[in-house]
């Protein structure tokens, strides 16, 4: 890895489907990124452009056709499954538009769940660090509530606090708000944010222009591939300039036909 | 479209499709078969019957007998009898006789052989071609059981020797007896000419008489009976009936079928409940194209037809299939009848019946996929779409929580806590591991229990290590006294009691008189079992075997009319007790007796610790001459030495069947619950869980259903097992099983445990061919 900074390393990526015999549908064509330590990227698109195929293919989560992805200086490609499950367990987190909590648990459990199976403290530490991030979260009074209790932005933040519990390296998102209303878009928005200040890296898909104006760096993709990329700079809520990034945000999307 | 769905499907799930077809198979092919069994076996005993013209009431007699006072008998009688013959039968001790060329008598067989020639008027001993046997000087006719004990073929020699006499005889024919023809019954005629009987005559052997009758009217065989044994006839030995006859001769064979068509509802079961995961897996997979259809307009009728079909088509080719088998196999199934009575008038049931047993088995599991069916009715058209899985209707968790427990291992955790929160789920399973270690266990504890020391509480007499037995000779009185001399001079002999069975006359609830044999002696010395009550004290009590006591509905303390010497003499039922010996029909009384009088006598030994039981049986042997002398574990085999080596096979097939039925339904429970469950799992992958990790859970959840079905069919196998022992063996009211713990409490549930982690193992690929990008959607 070229630089020291740099958490994932994307070359030449490329995902294809077999459809069938004599068909095969390229999602992902050639892509070749970089994430540094601490920046937080949201990717945009359109609809079928790629944007979910490539966070999933750059989390390892789904392998790439072609190309290397590089996490933390390992080679997803020589990996094996379970080696990834190990890297997913101790070094990530996933936030999906579905809440994707475990039916048969309530809220607290599904949250210290991954750091229990990782077993890298005392169960003690673990509830007391899930109470601190329901906490900062705000859904302390759903500890001890089954998951059909709960709302949709409550859920969201439950496996936000999920996500966080093994102090992940790096935070994927796709859509995280992209199921919930407004306010509490806003109010997960206003989680990720806390969560990136505090050092954790974070990439997310997203088609809401709103959400991608407080992220650091948007990448604009189409056709599979990277077709842009816009430096936003971090985002500070004192200074109020929300809606100006938005609006430079908009303009950018729009000369590139979103 | 049906043709291409079931293709595809056939093609999906090949193993499953595969092993539910064989199970359907042989469930058609073992109801057809055992159809063809009853069917056979009621043709071929009818017509064995015919044709040797039986006998319906035959009486056995040792000692002298007066032929003219049957003959004033049967005048009497004259209208009730229709015939009459007296045979006699020349038994010649097993150490006499030499069967097929082997260098060993058949002097330990507890077969007693004697030597007939054919009967004039009925009862004729046939040939394998339900013939009338004829044999010329020389030549023998050797009892089918024989033939098949000794693989003997014709041409083969029989020798009988005494010292310096012998006579071989040459294998002409084997011969079927309709009155000693079942291997349950302990003695054999073979058939020599007039003359080589009466030269075997003159050298060795006692005569014994067998009165035979027949009637005009066989329901009136009991009146037969009791007129024969109130007129005084000869009567020292058993008494055979015309219905009798027919059960023993339906007994082995008629057990057979009982034990296939058993197999077959078990394995209709099995078929069912594998069907039934199959359905249900197929129908999680395709839920969300079953909502398609559904929002379509298509209806719960026309969707379920659709799979209706496709089971419909697959019962109906499994059932062609096992009634055709059925077909082919018949002579494997009907060789032994085939063997024993030849072969029966066919009618056109013979055909249409087994074909009505495999239809029974494919209407059964068409039924059964209806009722499945049913449950399209619940499926949602909007949550099939949204969701693409069944929705849990779990609201209610369990109150088991992870961050509550105690336990650490997060995967133990959850596989119990799935489990406790849904045992009902699992209550199928369940049932199917208690099926398999009932299945495993209880012919392990019947063979133990059989071949245990203690069994011989279930055979009327006490725990002893030699017992001597001497049937009515003239000279009864003589060889006890010289037998009971030479043991009481014998520092070997630890203790000894002798027991003399004698005939009395019991009154029935009617007033009757009917016959009972009873054993009288010293019953302190080897002290017998009672499942109610104890032996008797005085010269007024009497204890009954447990079918007497059912016979006459006594239990302890009832009363009983007896007639000793010429006075009626009022006995109370001091105790009830197992037997399986004597057709399990005895008594214990302390009764005086007349030792003349006595039927046969037994001498039960006790040697002292270290002597050589077999040494000691070799010199009681050549010492009481022709007193048969037993190992009584050698005893037990002999006498249940058949249902032993039965037993012996049975355990290695309900071994194996149980094995395979857990190892299948485990197999397609967690298929079915893997399917159900594959979001979850997909999710569980997203977060950091291996495939490892997913399939602990199921093998935790797994073993412990596992344990709870083993301890439940344990306990259920010694509770209701020991009840359906004792149907097995006439004479056992009440059996206790002999548990081996090491085989009971260890090795079946090893084997079960080591069957369903390797299954589970199975399902690795399961899981692991589920996408994680699954959580994602």
């Amino acid at each position: 890895m070229n630089n020291m900074n740099t958490i994932l390393e994307v070359k030449n990526v490329t995902k294809a489907y077999e459809m069938g015999k004599n068909n095969r549908q390229t999602v992902l064509k050639d892509i070749t990124m970089t994430i540094q330590k601490g920046e937080f990227v949201s990717v945009m698109g359109p609809s079928g452009s790629g944007k979910s195929t490539f966070l999933y293919a750059v989390s390892g989560m789904d392998r790439a056709t072609a190309g290397s992805v590089k996490f933390c200086d390992m080679d997803f490609s020589s990996m094996s499954e379970d080696e990834l499950a190990k890297v997913r367990l101790s070094k990530m987190g996933f936030v999906f538009q579905q809440s994707n909590l475990l039916k048969n648990l309530n809220i607290f459990d599904n949250i210290i769940l991954s750091a229990c199976l990782s077993k890298r403290e005392a169960k003690k530490e673990i509830k007391e660090r899930a109470d601190r991030l329901m906490e900062v979260t705000g859904i302390a009074e759903l500890k001890e509530h089954s998951i059909t209790q709960a709302s949709g932005g409550q859920l969201q933040r439950a496996s936000i606090c999920r996500a966080l519990m093994n102090q992940p390296e790096i935070l994927f998102g796709d859509e995280p708000t992209g199921a919930l209303n407004s306010k509490a878009a806003g109010e997960v928005m206003d989680i990720l944010l806390k969560i990136n200040q505090s050092g954790t890296t974070i990439l997310l898909v997203t088609h809401d222009a709103r959400v991608a104006a407080k992220t650091q760096r948007v990448l604009f993709m189409m056709d599979g591939v990277i077709a842009g990329e816009k430096e936003m700079g971090k985002y500070q809520e004192q200074k109020g300039d929300l809606k100006i990034r938005e609006q430079k945000l908009t303009e950018w999307l729009t000369e590139r036909g979103l | 479209m049906m043709l291409r769905m079931l293709k595809n499907d056939l093609k999906r799930n090949k193993i499953i499709t595969a092993t539910l077809c064989s199970f359907m198979i042989l469930a058609a092919m073992l109801v057809s078969g055992a159809v063809s069994i009853i069917l056979t076996l009621s043709g071929s005993m009818d017509t064995l019957l015919e044709r040797s013209d039986a006998a319906h009431f035959a009486q056995l007699h040792a000692g002298e007998m007066e032929q003219a006072d049957v003959d004033a008998f049967v005048s009497e009688h004259e209208k009730l009898i229709k015939g009459q013959q007296t045979v006699e039968l020349l038994g010649i001790s097993g150490a006499n006789i030499y069967i097929g060329g082997q260098a060993h008598s058949e002097a330990d067989s507890l077969m007693e052989n004697s030597f007939v020639r054919q009967n004039k008027q009925f009862d004729y001993l046939l040939d394998t071609n339900n013939e009338v046997l004829e044999v010329s000087d020389g030549e023998i006719a050797v009892p089918i059981y024989h033939m098949q004990r000794y693989d003997l073929h014709i041409g083969d020699q029989v020798r009988v020797e005494n010292g310096e006499f012998y006579k071989d005889f040459t294998i002409v024919s084997f011969l079927r007896d309709s009155l000693m023809n079942p291997s349950m019954i302990n003695s054999k005629r073979f058939l020599v000419s007039d003359g080589d009987w009466g030269s075997l005559h003159e050298q060795l052997g006692e005569i014994e008489y067998m009165i035979e009758f027949q009637l005009y009217d066989t329901g009136k065989l009991q009146e037969l009976e009791t007129l024969y044994q109130d007129s005084g006839l000869p009567q020292k030995g058993t008494a055979m009936g015309y219905s009798l006859v027919k059960v023993i001769n339906a007994m082995s064979d008629g057990i057979a079928a009982s034990v296939i068509i058993l197999i077959a509802l078990l394995l209709t079961v099995i078929a069912a409940l594998c069907l039934r995961f199959t359905m249900l897996t197929t129908i999680e997979e395709d839920y969300r194209e079953i909502g398609v259809m559904k929002a379509m307009g298509i209806s719960n009728g026309d969707i379920r037809k659709l799979y209706m079909v496709k089971y419909a088509v697959m019962s109906a080719a499994a059932c062609t299939v096992g009634y055709l088998i059925s077909l082919l196999a018949q002579n494997i199934f009907t060789a032994n009848i085939s063997l024993y009575m030849g072969s029966g008038k066919q009618s056109v049931w013979n055909k249409l019946l087994p074909i009505i047993g495999a239809g029974i088995v494919f209407a059964a599991i068409i039924v059964f996929c209806m009722v499945v069916l049913r449950r399209f009715r619940h499926i949602s058209a909007l949550e099939a779409l949204r969701f693409g899985m069944a929705p849990d209707k779990r609201e209610r968790l369990g109150k088991h929580t992870l961050s509550g427990s105690r336990i650490t291992n997060v995967n133990l955790f959850l596989g119990l806590k799935e489990v406790s929160d849904r045992f009902r789920v699992y209550g199928l399973l369940c049932f199917v591991f208690i099926l398999c270690s009932f299945l495993m266990i209880v012919p392990i504890n019947f063979l133990n229990t059989l071949q245990s020391p203690n069994f011989v509480a279930y055979m009327g007499a006490g725990k002893c290590d030699l017992r001597l037995d001497l049937q009515h000779t003239p000279d009864i009185i003589a060889r006890y006294a010289e037998a009971e001399e030479y043991l009481k001079k014998d520092s070997d002999v630890q203790k000894y009691a002798a027991l003399f069975t004698c005939s009395f006359k019991v009154q029935g609830d009617a007033g009757e008189y009917e016959n009972m044999k009873i054993e009288i002696g010293d019953f302190t010395k080897f002290p017998l079992e009672y499942t109610l009550g104890s032996a008797p004290q005085n010269e007024h009590e009497i204890a009954l075997s447990a079918m007497n006591a059912e016979e006459f509905d006594k239990k302890p303390g009832d009363s009983l009319t007896l007639l000793v010497g010429n006075e009626e003499r009022q006995m109370t039922v001091c105790g009830i007790y197992q037997d399986v010996t004597n057709g399990g029909k005895t008594a214990k009384a302390l009764l005086p007796f007349d030792l003349q009088q006595t039927i046969w006598f037994t001498v039960n030994i006790d040697l002292q610790p270290g002597v050589s039981l077999e040494e000691k049986r070799q010199e009681y042997s050549e010492m009481f001459y022709p007193v048969k002398v037993t190992d009584v574990k050698e005893y037990i085999y002999q006498t249940l030495g058949g249902v032993i080596d039965q037993l012996g096979l049975v355990i290695k097939l309900a071994f194996l069947l149980a094995v395979m039925v857990a190892a299948l339904i485990t197999a397609m429970f967690f298929r079915m619950l893997i399917a159900k469950e594959a979001r979850q799992i997909a999710i569980m992958k997203s977060m950091g869980f291996t495939v490892f990790d997913i399939m602990k859970q199921y093998f935790t959840r797994a073993v412990l259903i596992l344990i709870s079905g083993t301890i439940i069919g344990t306990l259920t196998a010694n509770l209701l097992g020991e009840k359906l022992a004792g149907l097995l063996i006439s004479g056992v009211s009440q059996m206790r099983f002999v548990v081996n713990p090491f085989y009971t409490c260890i090795l079946c549930p090893i084997a079960l445990i080591l069957t369903v982690t390797v299954t589970i193992g199975f399902s690795r690929r399961t899981i692991r061919d589920i996408d994680v990008m699954l959580a994602a959607e």
